[in-house]
């Protein structure tokens, strides 16, 4: 009996090793994909064949979908897809994909006129009906997950073959941006295929087409298109010829992989790794990130008092944070990034420990203050909550942490279940503050019960102004509002996200643009 | 005894039903909102109930409940709109490579186990029995979010050996193997010490011994077949490590496991999955129980299936 137990223990194994050897054929995945997935498992290391060039990326992505381009764990879609401009550091626009554009001083009509020499990988020439067909989508399918951004948007009418207009209900003063990260979709291939099969290999006109995309195991693998139009209109063009992307969750399991050289660019660096990655000889790359965490008042509860509101403010001490609980990042001096709506004559945020106690002892009656937070909303925010609690309990507040998982704290933070919460902005652009003075701010999105009048007609002459310079000036107006009444929302720092690379990877070659992401025009790899 | 395996599967039916209404309801019970979470964080309440509408989320729970067993029935799992495919093909891929891990570290915790359990049941008292122990010991204590990561920064980082991540043939799985087996082998080392020490007590080894026979033969022949029992039953468990994957491990070697994958989905209320998900596990987890009992039956024939 124990014979034949052990010889079937051994059949077993034998079994395995050779289902587990990674000569097996590609099978056939959900996706289409390869199950032995080329991504950076390759048993050849970057740049094996010594004709290609190869980089393998990672990042912390939870899993890779196409829905949206503005979030800074999707590349594949901008690598791929390509853009309709291209934005430099400062937030100005440039001519990509779009090499025209006109935009009346009225902001219900912009003009958009495409190159004539894109293709798509399907072979089909990119024309205006393909720009027609990607920006109706959002406006047909509400549930779409940009449709709000094109609410203004009423109707796509084509010009000509390359030209389309568009034309809008209401005055939509960051259409550029916002159009920006909708990627331009193959219209043929999409009606031919269906959304799902079209997504699961789509057919792009970007600079590198999709070879290889596996949502079960979260990679992809990108290769150069050679019929994309840039490769001789921009100088020095990048000279990667082959792209591996693979999710890598763990912090440490993402830094250990570059430094054993599996992953040549990571994303997501913890700042305590920086010094190590740079005393081994790995390039660190710090990048202003737009995001902004701020603290949430609800103004239904304690915090309709604003001298309440003021005392939370001047208890926290945003420097200590940043320095010893964040360690990267930069303190609130306005509430919001530097850039276009910020005031550089404002003295920013007091800290004021006295102060904030004798506020508290005169206007709090006791009652335990509840600090929502979601563990997925930043890095450390464990620590964050603490730190705020620490201060916040020092000033005399008795604060109790709720600290919830994203989904519980979205459905708390929305139905104003709190009176403090910590929450996060990302902005597109440097400076633009458009989105939150109209649905942070104006349309109280979190749930605030803010009812401050004056405020909310402030953020109304933002919302549709197409004047640049006057929009400015409201914006300004809005933050200014906010940080006089102390709310509703307590701006406390900017985080910077760090990028790192090996030494293959020319790190100045690696364009920044305004929203902290970078794009592989340029990118150079030895 | 087929009679009573046919009505232990009839069991296991009823048992699936109860484990389907449990899996529909935890995750709505637990709050959050799918429709919310695949919406961007501005997204207003008309846009969410639309979404929900879309999704067939506004229709009674009940009527969603039969509609999910529907598809069950025919083969189907539903539809995952956090990874926008179906449910079934993305748990079947991540499963295989749960199971990989599973297996080879059950195989390789006992080939470690075995002699090493035996080794200090027969040796009780001395040095090597001591020595034994303590390892088991340390081995069970061990936290395997720290292991995990000792292991990567040794192995992978230091000396180069092994790969950090990635999906792959054996040397992929090398690592996080190693990680499973620290704690299965050092459990099933203690067990097995134990068993063979109650059994090298009994009066029949001392019969047998007195006979004539070899300690060698005794110990190979005559205990190690009752010692064997307790390995069975860590068949059992170590399919439902299987089924339920290690979310630790799969984690942090970038393993796309199913354990990773329920997680992920619970983060975002992706119902469908979670609630396939945990069908497809206890359904596995009957099953194997079911085999591992038949397997006692014919590895000891003195246990009778019941």
């Amino acid at each position: 009996m124990m014979k034949k137990f052990l010889c079937m223990a051994l059949a077993a194994m034998m079994i395995i090793f050779t289902a587990c050897s990674g000569t097996t054929e590609p099978s056939t995945n959900p996706t289409g994909a390869d199950a032995s997935s080329p991504t950076a498992n390759q048993t050849a290391k970057s740049g094996a064949n010594d004709e290609e060039v190869v980089i393998r990326m990672s990042s912390n992505i939870s899993h890779i979908t196409w829905d949206s381009m503005q979030s800074h764990q999707v590349h594949c879609p901008d690598f791929a897809f390509g853009r309709l401009f291209e934005m430099d550091a400062d937030g100005n626009f440039d001519p990509y994909e779009c090499e025209d554009w006109e935009v009346p001083a009225d902001g219900m009509s912009v003009t958009l006129t495409l190159r004539d020499d894109i293709y798509f990988t399907s072979g089909n020439h990119m024309t205006s009906k393909d720009l027609q067909f990607t920006l109706m989508r959002p406006v047909n399918d509400r549930t779409m997950i940009s449709a709000r951004t094109y609410s203004s948007l009423e109707n796509v009418e084509i010009v000509d073959d390359y030209t389309v207009k568009l034309v809008m209900n209401s005055p939509w003063p960051t259409c550029i941006e916002d159009i920006n990260s909708l990627p331009v979709l193959d219209s043929a291939e999409f009606e031919k295929l269906g959304e799902d099969a079209y997504f699961a290999k789509p057919s792009t006109a970007g600079p590198f087409k999709i070879v290889n995309f596996d949502a079960v195991n979260s990679s992809y693998e990108l290769e150069r298109f050679d019929e994309w139009w840039g490769w001789d209109v921009f100088e020095n063009p990048t000279n990667v010829d082959r792209i591996f992307y693979t999710l890598s969750a763990e912090d440490t399991t993402r830094v250990s992989a570059l430094r054993t050289r599996e992953f040549d660019i990571i994303e997501l660096v913890p700042f305590d790794d920086t010094e190590l990655l740079k005393d081994e000889g790995f390039q660190v790359l710090e990048t202003i990130e737009n995001r902004h965490i701020m603290l949430g008042c609800n103004y239904a509860g304690i915090f309709g008092n604003q001298d309440l509101r003021e005392a939370v403010s001047l208890a926290i001490n945003r420097a200590l944070i940043v320095d010893t609980v964040i360690g990267i990042g930069w303190p609130a001096k306005w509430a919001w990034s530097q850039g276009m709506a910020s005031n550089p004559n404002s003295k920013g945020y007091e800290y004021n420990m006295d102060k904030a106690k004798e506020i508290v002892s005169e206007n709090y009656d006791g009652n335990e203050i509840s600090l929502l937070t979601s563990s997925a909303a930043t890095a450390r925010v464990n620590e964050l909550a603490q730190a705020i609690q620490s201060m916040l309990m020092e000033a005399g507040f008795n604060v109790k942490i709720n600290m919830m998982e994203e989904a519980t704290y979205d459905v708390m933070r929305s139905s104003g279940q709190y009176d403090l919460a910590i929450g996060v902005f990302n902005c597109t652009a440097i400076g633009e503050a458009y989105k939150e003075c109209t649905e942070i701010i104006g349309a109280d999105i979190f749930a605030t019960s803010c009812d401050d009048e004056e405020l909310f007609r402030l953020c109304q002459e933002v919302n549709g102004n197409c004047d640049f310079e006057s929009r400015k000036a409201a914006e300004i107006a809005v933050y200014q509002h906010v940080m006089d009444n102390f709310g509703p929302y307590l701006y406390l720092y900017c985080t910077t996200g760090i990028k790192a690379c090996n030494d293959r990877v020319d790190i100045n070659s690696m364009n920044v643009d305004a929203s902290g992401n970078w794009n592989i025009l340029h990118l150079q790899v030895s | 005894m087929w009679r009573k395996i046919v009505r232990r599967l009839l069991f296991t039916v009823i048992t699936l039903i109860g484990v389907s209404i449990i899996a529909f309801a935890l995750p709505r019970l637990a709050g959050g909102d799918l429709a919310r979470e695949l919406l961007p964080g501005t997204a207003t309440e008309e846009e969410i109930q639309a979404k929900r509408v879309e999704m067939g989320l506004d229709k009674p729970y009940i009527e969603q409940y039969v509609i999910y067993m529907r598809g069950i029935l025919r083969g189907d799992f539903g539809y995952s709109h956090q990874y926008r495919m179906d449910v079934g093909p993305l748990m079947w891929v991540r499963f295989i490579n749960s199971a990989k891990l599973t297996i080879l570290t059950f195989i390789f915790g006992n080939l470690i186990a075995i002699p090493l359990g035996l080794i200090a049941g027969t040796h009780k008292g001395s040095w090597i029995d001591s020595l034994v122990m303590f390892i088991a010991l340390v081995g069970q204590a061990c936290p395997q979010v720290w292991f995990c990561l000792l292991l990567i920064l040794f192995f992978a980082v230091e000396l180069g050996w092994f790969p950090v991540q990635g999906v792959g043939g054996l040397k992929y799985m090398a690592l996080p193997c190693l990680s499973g087996l620290l704690n299965q082998a050092s459990g099933n080392t203690r067990m097995l010490r134990s068993g063979m020490i109650d059994t090298l007590d009994e009066d029949y080894v001392t019969a047998t011994r007195a006979r004539g026979v070899t300690w060698n033969k005794i110990y190979t022949k005559y205990a190690l077949k009752n010692v064997m029992l307790p390995i069975i039953t860590g068949l059992g468990s170590s399919i439902g490590a299987m089924v339920g994957g290690s979310v630790i491990v799969e984690s942090i070697f970038g393993w796309p496991g199913i354990g990773q994958l329920l997680v992920a989905a619970v983060g975002v209320r992706d119902y469908q999955l979670v609630q396939s998900i945990l069908l497809f596990q206890a359904a596995i987890m009957v099953i194997g129980v079911l085999a591992t009992d038949i397997l006692y039956t014919v590895v000891d024939k003195r246990i009778e299936f019941n």
